[in-house]
């Protein structure tokens, strides 16, 4: 196995933008996309990194991600808008959704944009990040994606995707407050963490093919949602904003072989409407500055503000360098090379 | 979680019908100087919990109000007061009364804006606690709208991950959806993993509170009910940042601050809550009768899911609660043995007969 630790951000910026381009993105769309990738493994969060490129590519050979695919905007309204991608590079879509909002919003108070036909776009922190710099509460959701479904609270069947939901609070002295979650128990990253470890997994994970729960990470097929009724609550959420009101369909009524139709929500609150940025900006960073004040627990290194550890990570990412897990970039180089393009480590 | 549970409830005490317990709860308010309609409205808003069997948050909050009515820590005839507006927003100012009273305004004017432009966002700052937050995401969902709202309180009793103390208050967060054949799917949840009230009422009955969801004021894990003084994030660090997220969310917006920002908070004293509402049209971004089916189809799927050991039904968010509030519409209320116990005796203090007393 090579080790690949420690590749500067910018090389990585260049290389996944040259693949992208090479399975036949525009620079702009090769640009954006390789924007979202290095900046979640920056943040460590490598199973949304360039590891997906590999994913992406095979999906621009079987037409499911359309390069230069029109967006176009088909409900127009003072604090909503829908916009079909067509199956624009999720990044791509992300980015028209989520400015699209922050201007409705900042036009007035509150505003929400749906996208329908999207595909993957990398992790949903980023997206409700990017309206936190313009003054704005961010959210996002996604119906998302992944093989593994979770299932309904009180149920052996599935009933919804592990989706995501993500806000952003931007402070000014300190880096925006962040919830970003998926509303299964874990991420199925983690599961494939423990079964390349040969390690078990918590029992409050998922479950097998009969529906019972395992701690053999090889042995699960489908996931718990987290703490019961409450992330199964939100997964329903999930799946009626970033589903039905994105014109796709909730996961529980899909057909098990119906192809993957995603759907995305953004939204944005203008803050100016309430309060001037500045102050609201300072309670924030003084909110931080109280949770770090609280005595830390037993074998804590002191209390983190949510999104605080991958701020840390991306500081660290920057000048260190970003530090690659064993392993990790191979499948990319193989997708790479397949593409024309040397891999920037070889 | 491995194995579902659904809550049992239990039904072995007095049995209150709805319209009387509603009479009895806002004559009881009216006698500590609450003006008839907040009475009403408060009363309305309790007993619906009841109906809901949300016990913890029904008539058996009368008690602290009334004892924080007495305290004058909380305005018996507020006048709320828009403070601002323009396009899609609205700041009120609570007057430091009832929560419902200023929540049935904002919430109302959240769904008007809505109507107006598709997305209305309304804020309120000095409040009092405003009952359930399923309540007023409801009063979204039968208008045609989706419903988004969170309050915060006194108090960070919810345990920081990685801490030895309070980061948060164990605060709600609701989301309700309108459909057609079905009621409205209402998520209403506190985002620590257990409620105090609950551990406080296991203690009463002499148990334990379960493993891993309870801290003591020293921040270490305990399971006696007397030594309780935090509730653990739910999903630990998903919880967490739910709960602070939320919490700054409406402290920054409302400049009333988070509950690590505010003064501690005292039993009978003020809460000083904030409180956020949001309203979106659906027919803004849908027709409705389209989006109602699609909620509808999407509630029959859940419905016909392989239900786990020892469940009768798979259900939506909120949907046993309904099936529950039918029953009890029509039937009465039957609460747990106990619940009334306190509010009965707190009546006749105030010389206010308890229907189900006698």
């Amino acid at each position: 196995m090579t080790r690949h630790s420690r590749m500067d951000h910018r090389t990585m910026l260049t290389f996944a933008a040259d693949v992208m381009a090479a399975a036949g993105c525009s620079p702009a769309e090769a640009a954006s996309v390789a924007d979202v990738l290095v900046e979640a493994d920056l943040r460590g969060l490598f199973s949304h990194g360039v590891m997906r490129l590999t994913l992406y590519t095979d999906w621009i050979r079987e037409g499911r991600m359309r390069p230069g695919a029109e967006i176009r905007e088909v409900v127009s309204g003072p604090a909503v808008a829908v916009l079909d991608a067509d199956g624009a590079p999720g990044p791509v879509s992300a980015a028209r959704g989520v400015d699209r909002a922050v201007e409705l919003a900042l036009a007035g108070a509150a505003a929400f944009v749906f996208v329908k036909n999207g595909t993957h776009f990398g992790p949903a922190a980023h997206w409700a990040l990017r309206a936190a710099e313009r003054d704005c509460i961010g959210f996002c959701s996604s119906n998302g994606g992944g093989v593994a479904g979770v299932l309904a609270f009180g149920s052996r069947d599935v009933a919804l995707t592990n989706g995501p939901i993500a806000w952003a609070l931007p402070g000014a002295r300190h880096p925006a407050l962040v919830a970003d979650m998926a509303v299964g128990a874990a991420a199925m990253g983690k599961v494939r963490v423990a079964r390349a470890a040969g390690a078990s997994i918590p029992d409050d994970w998922g479950v097998d093919a009969a529906g019972r729960p395992t701690t053999d990470p090889n042995a699960l097929v489908d996931l718990l949602p987290f703490a019961g009724p409450k992330g199964y609550g939100l997964g329903i959420v999930t799946e009626t904003l970033a589903g039905i009101l994105a014109g796709a369909v909730a996961r529980v009524n899909r057909k098990p072989d119906d192809p993957q139709p995603v759907g995305q929500v953004f939204g944005a609150i203008n803050i100016a409407a309430f309060r001037p940025v500045a102050e609201f900006q300072a309670d924030v960073d003084d909110a931080i500055d109280r949770l770090h004040a609280i005595p830390p627990a037993e074998g804590s290194d002191g209390v983190l503000a949510p999104g605080e550890p991958e701020w840390r990570r991306r500081e660290q990412s920057l000048a260190d360098g970003i530090e690659y897990p064993d392993g990790l970039l191979e499948d990319v180089a193989v997708t790479a090379r397949g593409l024309g393009v040397a891999p920037a480590w070889s | 979680m491995g194995a579902a549970t659904h809550t049992t409830y239990d039904t072995s005490g007095p049995r209150v019908g709805r319209g009387e317990l509603e009479a009895f709860a806002g004559e009881l308010l009216e006698t500590v100087g609450v003006d008839p309609p907040g009475a009403a409205l408060t009363a309305r808003t309790l007993v619906h919990a009841d109906l809901r069997g949300v016990h913890s948050h029904g008539v058996r909050m009368l008690p602290l109000y009334l004892r924080t009515l007495a305290n004058n820590a909380l305005n018996p005839r507020p006048t709320v007061r828009e403070v601002s507006s323009g396009p899609g927003h609205a700041t009120f100012d609570g007057d430091n009364g009832m929560g419902q009273v200023a929540s049935e305004i904002a919430m109302g004017r959240a769904i008007e804006l809505a109507h107006e432009s598709g997305v209305g966002m309304t804020i309120v700052d000095n409040t009092g606690h405003f009952g359930a937050a399923g309540y007023w995401v409801i009063m979204a969902a039968e208008a045609g709208c989706m419903g988004y709202c969170a309050s915060n309180l006194r108090g960070p009793v919810l345990l920081a991950t990685g801490g030895r103390g309070g980061a948060a208050g164990n605060n709600p967060l609701a989301w309700a959806f309108p459909g057609r054949r079905h009621r409205p799917t209402v998520l209403d949840m506190a985002t620590g993993a257990v409620a105090l009230g609950k551990i406080a009422a296991l203690g009463e009955g002499g148990f334990q509170a379960p493993e891993g969801v309870a801290a003591d004021a020293e921040g270490r894990p305990t399971r006696d009910p007397a030594k309780v003084a935090f509730v653990a994030p739910a999903a630990g660090p998903k919880g967490y940042a739910l709960a602070v997220v939320h919490d700054v969310l409406v402290g920054a917006l409302t400049g009333g601050g988070s509950a690590l920002q505010k003064e501690p908070l005292v039993l009978g004293g003020p809460l000083d809550g904030g409180l956020f509402f949001m309203a979106m049209d659906i027919s803004a971004v849908m027709p409705l009768a389209d989006f109602a089916a699609a909620m509808d189809a999407q509630t029959d799927a859940v419905n016909d899911l392989q239900p786990a050991e020892g469940v009768d039904r798979v259900s939506m968010p909120g949907q046993i609660e309904w099936d529950l509030y039918d029953e009890r519409v029509a039937g009465g209320i039957p609460f747990p043995a106990g619940v009334l116990d306190p509010l009965a005796e707190v009546a006749a203090q105030y010389g206010v007969a308890a229907p189900w007393v006698g």
